[in-house]
């Protein structure tokens, strides 16, 4: 295989045991917690969801690679991650059929056909959600006033972000801040639960898995660009910390930004990256037609990473956590099973 | 050469979207139905083959440094041509198609051919190098049309093919769904012909 | 000098030949064209602000002058006696300029209605103006001949929120219009 273009510190490298498997099982255990809470909330309809996903994910992977000859990596676990991810961001209630075909599109168009996993410019998940997102005749599938309106949960079933695009900031005043921090508010199967994605995250970055810094900057991002939205006008605008609480925020500083293949190596490119997504998810959230911007804001950032990469070129990175990614894992872990 | 294999090659060998990769402009632009992708191919055709055969039977008249420049008018006159004719005649492809009849000009398939083959081949070859090019390009933008077209509408050449509770995927209809669509045919068209030739 | 001299020579041939084919082309389709451009542009427009007439709105049309503007008007007639007339007036919108054909009932001066026939407004938020809950607000209003311009419409009319770009555009049309009404008031429109 041709050598990547990437960008490596100088030599003698120490290998950090990370493997692809390794980091997949990681994020996949960091996203039980939130799988469960949909699951207690939305009972066989999410866990239907989310079998359909990851099972879906890994035969269109099997299918391709074996279509293009190539060696058939599902036990690796990569697809099973972007299935589930997918799966926590839609709805309950949506049909399986769509499941099926965002997950096709994600990983054959997005990630198979660019060459694989760590030569993907964008995270095959979001674009499965995207393409469903801008196709008119689905989108409606995807609009959660109208996916959960045949749930009993016992809390608020309207999702807090239209409310906020419809009406403005007087129409959330109903929704207690700790509510929406303990996942009690409506949105994707996993993407709600707030808490259990914070404790999620928060193993991920202990474990070395992802860095902090892409979800601190994020977070850092929405903060900062709906604070001065907020102290500007707040008659018009919602507070930064319930755009915090709200929506995607967490799935997307944790989960969804921080895949390897996706997000810049370096640590400046990081924060920038991270800080631009969570400035671009508010402008979307203020200014767009969509209720949250989180999953555009993540794709737009994902085209830059390649400009990002070349923000700080060589830089020693603390060895516990590869600075390289996946693809280069798995090549340099081919290498020395060779040699 | 023989004038069969001079027809035929555009139908295969140098089908202009997929083999040649040329004038995908409007093969991105309009194959939003099969309808309006055969109507661009039908004009592509009339064009391409009349310039060719003008072209041609002036080969020896236009001199070497003014040849572009006279393809080009010779050229825009039938794309003139083509679209008053469709204005009086098939108002609503002339409406669906918009801006891309005008655009013929600049599709470099015309010039291309204009400039490789009619000006060094005869008026009956030339002919029938327009006509088989003009095809193959009319056939690739059907199939892509119609492949947008029932996947994005549920339906072919305006007609209902799929079942009635189909809801349609209208992102195929959509500029990212060409892009995509053109790309995997290229693909399955490349590894079938590679199959062909080991 | 022999070589620029054929240059020249071949060019000019070939440009005055295509031009003169171009033209007699263009001589041959314009009357088809027009009237293709008349029912499939103004044409839905007109059926339906001039709805109830049984008369062949696209053949019945006729160009007056008033101060010197050239206007294509059709009519409606029943039973063979004009009762309705339209025709189109410019407005400034957001994107572009805003044509609206306004019909108006002749007998008892009033709008029979408004269509919009082309536009260049934002989708999904100026389009507003061109979709029929609020083209249908503008039928039946009754006219005031007698007031000055501006308030010769008997029922105010609110412009579409986040589309007041587009609204006033329309406005303005009708306004434009309805001085065009008064004058083609005092003609002969049997005739």
């Amino acid at each position: 295989m041709k050598a990547l273009d990437i960008t490596v510190s100088p030599a003698p490298h120490c290998h950090s045991g990370a493997r692809i498997t390794g980091v997949s099982y990681n994020f996949i255990l960091a996203l039980i917690p939130a799988m469960a809470m949909g699951a207690y909330y939305y009972g066989f309809d999410a866990i239907r969801v989310i079998a359909a996903s990851i099972a879906s994910a890994m035969i269109a992977e099997a299918l391709i690679q074996s279509v293009l000859r190539r060696p058939i990596t599902i036990a690796d676990g990569s697809a099973a991650v972007s299935g589930l991810l997918l799966a926590l961001i839609l709805p309950a209630s949506v049909p399986l059929y769509l499941v099926v075909v965002a997950n096709f599109i994600g990983i054959i168009v997005a990630k198979q056909c660019f060459g694989g996993l760590g030569a993907n410019p964008l995270n095959p998940a979001l674009v499965g959600w995207a393409v469903i997102r801008i196709t008119k005749a689905w989108a409606g599938y995807l609009d959660f006033d109208l996916a959960l309106i045949n749930y009993e949960t016992g809390f608020i079933l309207q999702y807090p972000l239209a409310v906020l695009k419809a009406e403005g900031p007087a129409g959330i005043a109903h929704f207690g801040l700790m509510d929406l921090f303990l996942g009690k508010q409506a949105g994707g199967i996993g993407s709600s639960a707030i808490l259990c994605l914070l404790v999620g995250g928060i193993y991920l970055v202990l474990r070395g898995t992802i860095r902090w810094e892409i979800p601190a900057s994020f977070l850092l991002g929405v903060v900062v660009i709906a604070g001065i939205f907020w102290l500007r006008n707040s008659s018009n605008y919602a507070s930064p910390i319930f755009h915090i609480l709200a929506g995607n925020v967490m799935i997307g500083a944790f989960f969804l930004s921080t895949d390897n293949a996706t997000s810049p190596v370096n640590r400046w490119g990081m924060v920038a990256f991270g800080f631009c997504c969570g400035a671009m998810t508010v402008v979307l959230r203020a200014w767009s037609v969509y209720p949250d911007g989180v999953i555009f804001a993540c794709l737009l950032m994902s085209l830059f990473v390649p400009l990002l990469d070349k923000m700080k070129k060589k830089q020693l990175l603390p060895p516990a956590v590869s600075p390289v990614t996946p693809q280069a894992i798995s090549e340099s872990a081919e290498v020395r099973s060779a040699s | 050469m023989s004038l069969l294999s001079v027809f035929t090659k555009g139908m295969w060998k140098e089908l202009p979207p997929f083999r040649l990769v040329l004038g995908l402009c409007p093969t991105l632009a309009v194959t939003k139905s099969a309808e309006t992708g055969l109507g661009m191919g039908l004009a592509v055709i009339f064009v391409l083959a009349c310039s060719n055969v003008l072209v041609s039977s002036l080969r020896n008249v236009i001199p070497r440094k003014v040849r572009i420049a006279s393809y080009m008018v010779i050229i825009a006159s039938f794309v003139v041509l083509v679209e008053l004719a469709s204005q009086a005649y098939f108002y609503s492809i002339y409406e669906s198609l918009g801006i891309f009849i005008p655009l013929i000009v600049v599709n470099c398939i015309i010039l291309g051919r204009a400039e490789a083959f009619a000006s060094r081949n005869g008026v009956i070859a030339s002919a029938l190098d327009g006509l088989g090019i003009g095809l193959g390009f009319t056939l690739s933008l059907t199939v892509l049309g119609a492949i947008r077209e029932i996947l994005g509408e549920g339906t072919f050449f305006g007609a209902q093919v799929m079942w009635s509770s189909f809801r349609p995927f209208t992102f195929m209809v959509e500029a990212p769904g060409a892009f995509i669509c053109l790309g995997i045919l290229l693909a399955v068209m490349n590894s079938f012909s590679k199959t062909q030739q080991s | 000098m022999k070589e620029a001299t054929q240059m020249i020579v071949v060019l000019v041939l070939i440009c005055t030949l295509c031009g003169i084919a171009l033209s007699g082309f263009r001589e041959m389709t314009a009357e088809r064209i027009e009237n293709q451009i008349l029912i499939n542009v103004q044409g839905p427009g007109v059926k339906r602000v001039l709805e109830g007439s049984q008369n062949d709105l696209i053949a019945d049309r006729k160009k007056i002058k008033i101060d010197g503007q050239e206007i294509l008007l059709f009519m409606g007639k029943k039973e063979g006696k004009p009762w309705a007339i339209a025709y189109e007036t410019l407005g400034k919108g957001f994107g572009g300029d805003i044509k609206v054909m306004v019909g108006y009932d002749i007998d008892n001066d009033k709008l029979t209605g408004i269509q919009i026939v082309s536009h260049k407004e934002t989708p999904g938020v100026g389009s507003k103006v061109t979709e029929d809950p609020y083209t249908q607000r503008f039928s039946g209003i009754d006219i005031d001949l007698e007031a000055a311009p501006g308030k010769r419409l008997a029922k105010k009319i609110d412009a579409i929120s986040g589309a007041t770009y587009s609204s006033k555009g329309v406005y303005e049309a009708i306004g434009k219009s309805l001085e065009l009404y008064i004058k083609i008031k005092k003609q002969d429109l049997t005739k």
